[in-house]
């Protein structure tokens, strides 16, 4: 008899042990991937940064289809280093998570954490998109797709007409286009700013950087995945002129996307901001008193592309084909044709490029710029670049080498050689 | 020794097929009392002994976790010596943790004498304001932070306009960068450190006080000769937390300085340099082996602490 009690306690130990840990599993739980809520309905859980625009989109399909989303949103790079940690871990993805052009090579040495899209019948979708997107997402076999492209980054020159105006320099966006054909064009009428205006001509050295680095025909990375940096002219260019506009002192000494680069933007602090279609949505976001105070026109030499994302399905979804319904819904053509109009994002379909409801839409918030049609020429100039596993590491190397120099802390070429040193000794941990 | 011999017997009894079964008492209150005390063990075997080998181990790999690990022997640790950006790390932190730790600590001691001044009215109210910096939320503490220290809109350097005073460009120095750490940690835990001093002033005896301002001591004397000895082991208490603490830095400087530490690697502290191999650069072998040495650092670091606590006590 008294021995059964003691049974009984040590069960009741056990079973509350196991209450405990069952109590963890289902809080760990409710993150997760492939949950159902009470009621039945499919739940999606989607990782996004924040400012990539297709949220409403998102929500509109599951008000209409009656699934419930969950959308969490964290920096640019945590969703990425979160969805790697998750994935090694096999516990803790999303449904869907957005992969960024830079991220996305990282992903495909693991093509087995994704759900292979087209065996969820991603090849009747393929022909929509921009071929050159399509295959970024692509394993180099061509068997595995990880991702179905969301917008693409286009670049063209924002600027502040106003400011423009008061420096002497012309305002029609067709005649800043004929002046400024290349860099030095633009390195000359930022000094005419800075005389005439005291204003600087661009947010960030960071910012020039990041759009000459993309106007090349390779950036980080050569066709066969050899890390090029150093011997790449392009990026050698790409310094040199945001050294320039340190220099002549023609840049506000901003960090972009940091707090204070929105308030300088409210505040008029720079003339232009080098943008990706998808910066139209940043200071539509950052200063929306200045609408009608910016116009839109063709970069000098040409575009590149920044940016542009993807959204993919991890093998911890319970709901992959829900998932890849919702995202050939929101990012099917009509859908990117809405996020234009609203957000600025340049649809990766080029369908559409040539459609009339595409091609007539001026931006009200930029002085009715044909933001369409400069995008979409802007598009047509982009050459397809190869990302590698390493890409976002090498950004960030080298936009910290662009900022020493900004805060005076290096020289330009001291600046280089240690951001190389650093490069060689990172890349082969 | 005498638990050895209890299940020692416990088996024998067992063992022995056609004995009746029986467990003796103190058998039975030696099971029992390992199982009270077994949650903790189990818990802790898994998420603090295994770990902890377990990071060993992996340091001596190569390892991008979504690959396959490549074993290289020592190579994370020879790189480990010879990286600028670890001793960098490793400088950092020690500053950070000295110009924030050493007037926390002191002001901290002046709070709380203040705090404990009989005239004060509403005592209770300024304590809790003190000690209410150290629940607010990190992130939104950061966050402040980084508006008062901007180079362009920030508040700090407006009140340097003022003054007539140039800007200074805080983000982009390790001066500027350690400084605003520094009084972040400072503001967050200066109260926390002055509600303990608080409690061990008001353990003091009163007659202390009485009889030396009968003999004649100013009150600093009394401030030196009869506070501070009797409130020593506090002291070296929350030097103790502090020195852990400063060594573990890590919210901070990620939510002040941004990803990689800034371009100077001005804000990048050990702990965050190995978040950053780990989860942003996916080196986990190399991260490991950052792990490893910063554990021998605190050991390191506890055994002076160790030092210096003895030969404080033995100077009473």
């Amino acid at each position: 008899m008294k021995r059964s009690i003691g049974w009984q306690k040590f069960l009741l130990l056990a079973l509350s042990l196991l209450l405990l840990i069952g109590a963890a599993g289902c809080k760990a739980k409710d993150t997760t991937a492939g949950e159902e809520t009470k009621d039945g309905k499919t739940k999606l859980t989607i990782w996004l940064w924040p400012g990539m625009g297709i949220e409403d989109q998102i929500k509109q399909y599951a008000k209409e289809n009656n699934i419930e989303v969950d959308i969490q949103l964290s920096e640019f790079a945590d969703v990425h280093s979160n969805l790697t940690t998750s994935l090694a871990a096999g516990s803790g993805a999303p449904d869907i998570s957005a992969v960024e052009v830079k991220g996305i090579d990282k992903m495909k040495a693991a093509p087995d954490a994704f759900y292979n899209l087209y065996d969820l019948g991603a090849d009747e979708l393929k022909d929509n998109y921009l071929d050159w997107k399509w295959k970024q997402a692509e394993t180099p076999d061509g068997k595995n797709l990880l991702g179905i492209p969301t917008d693409i980054g286009p670049q063209a020159l924002a600027y502040r007409v106003d400011l423009f105006e008061q420096a002497g320099l012309p305002t029609d966006r067709e005649e800043v286009a004929k002046m400024l054909q290349t860099w030095d064009d633009y390195i000359k009428a930022g000094e005419q700013m800075k005389e005439k205006t005291g204003k600087a001509m661009i947010d960030s050295p960071n910012g020039i950087y990041a759009v000459i680095e993309g106007q090349g025909n390779e950036k980080y990375y050569d066709e066969d995945g050899n890390v090029i940096v150093k011997d790449n002219p392009q990026i050698k260019k790409a310094y040199d002129y945001a050294m320039q506009t340190i220099e002549k002192d023609l840049t506000a000494g901003f960090t972009q996307f940091e707090g204070e680069w929105g308030s300088g933007m409210a505040n008029g602090d720079f003339a232009t901001v080098l943008a990706p279609a998808w910066m139209q949505l940043n200071i539509m976001n950052n200063a929306p008193d200045t609408k009608g105070k910016w116009d839109i026109t063709l970069l000098p030499e040409g575009a590149g592309n920044w940016g542009g994302s993807f959204l993919t399905i991890p093998k911890e979804s319970k709901n992959a084909e829900e998932a890849y319904k919702l995202i050939k819904w929101v990012l099917s053509p009509e859908q990117q044709l809405e996020t234009f109009k609203s957000k600025g994002l340049m649809p990766s379909t080029p369908g559409i490029y040539e459609d009339e409801a595409f091609t007539s839409y001026t931006s009200e918030f930029f002085n009715n710029a044909p933001t369409a049609k400069i995008y979409g020429e802007a598009a047509k100039q982009v050459k397809p670049i190869v990302e590698g596993p390493d890409s976002i590491q090498i950004e960030e190397i080298m936009g910290d080498a662009v900022e020493r120099v900004r805060d005076g802390k290096a020289t330009p070429d001291k600046s280089w050689k240690t951001a190389m040193d650093q490069l060689e000794r990172e890349l082969s941990r | 020794m005498s638990t050895n011999v209890g299940v020692e017997k416990g088996k024998q009894s067992l063992a022995v097929p056609k004995q009746k079964r029986f467990t003796k008492q103190s058998t039975k209150d030696n099971i029992s009392g390992y199982l009270y005390i077994s949650p903790f063990f189990i818990l802790f075997s898994i998420f603090g002994v295994f770990p902890i080998f377990y990071t060993a181990y992996i340091s001596f790999f190569k390892w991008p976790i979504l690959g396959a690990k490549e074993f290289v022997g020592i190579q994370n640790y020879q790189m480990l010596f010879t990286d600028p950006t670890f001793w960098k790390a490793l400088g950092n932190t020690f500053s950070i943790w000295v110009i924030s730790t050493i007037p926390q600590l002191f002001l901290a001691l002046i709070l709380a004498v203040i705090l404990n001044q009989a005239f004060l009215k509403g005592k209770q109210f300024f304590r809790l304001a003190a000690f209410l910096p150290n629940i607010t939320s990190l992130v939104a503490v950061a966050i402040i932070f980084d508006a008062i220290f901007g180079e362009k809109y920030g508040i700090l350097n407006y009140a340097l306009s003022v003054f007539g005073l140039d800007p200074f460009n805080w983000k982009g120095s390790y001066f500027g960068t350690h400084i605003a750490i520094a009084s972040m940690v400072m503001w967050r835990w200066m109260g926390y450190n002055a509600i303990i001093y608080l409690a061990a002033l008001q353990s003091i005896p009163k007659d202390l006080y009485e009889a030396a301002t009968i003999d004649g001591a100013s009150k600093t004397q009394q401030f030196f000769k009869i506070t501070i000895p009797m409130i020593r082991p506090m002291i070296i208490f929350t030097v103790i937390l502090s020195t852990i603490g400063g060594m573990q830095i890590f919210t901070e400087p990620l939510m002040f300085s941004g990803g990689g530490g800034g371009p100077l690697k001005q804000g990048l502290t050990l702990t965050f340099y190995l978040y950053e191999e780990a989860f942003v650069r996916n080196s986990f072998g190399y991260a490991s082996a950052i792990a490893w040495v910063l554990f021998l650092i605190i050991i390191l670091f506890s055994i002076v602490n160790q030092f210096i606590t003895s030969r404080i006590k033995s100077a009473d």
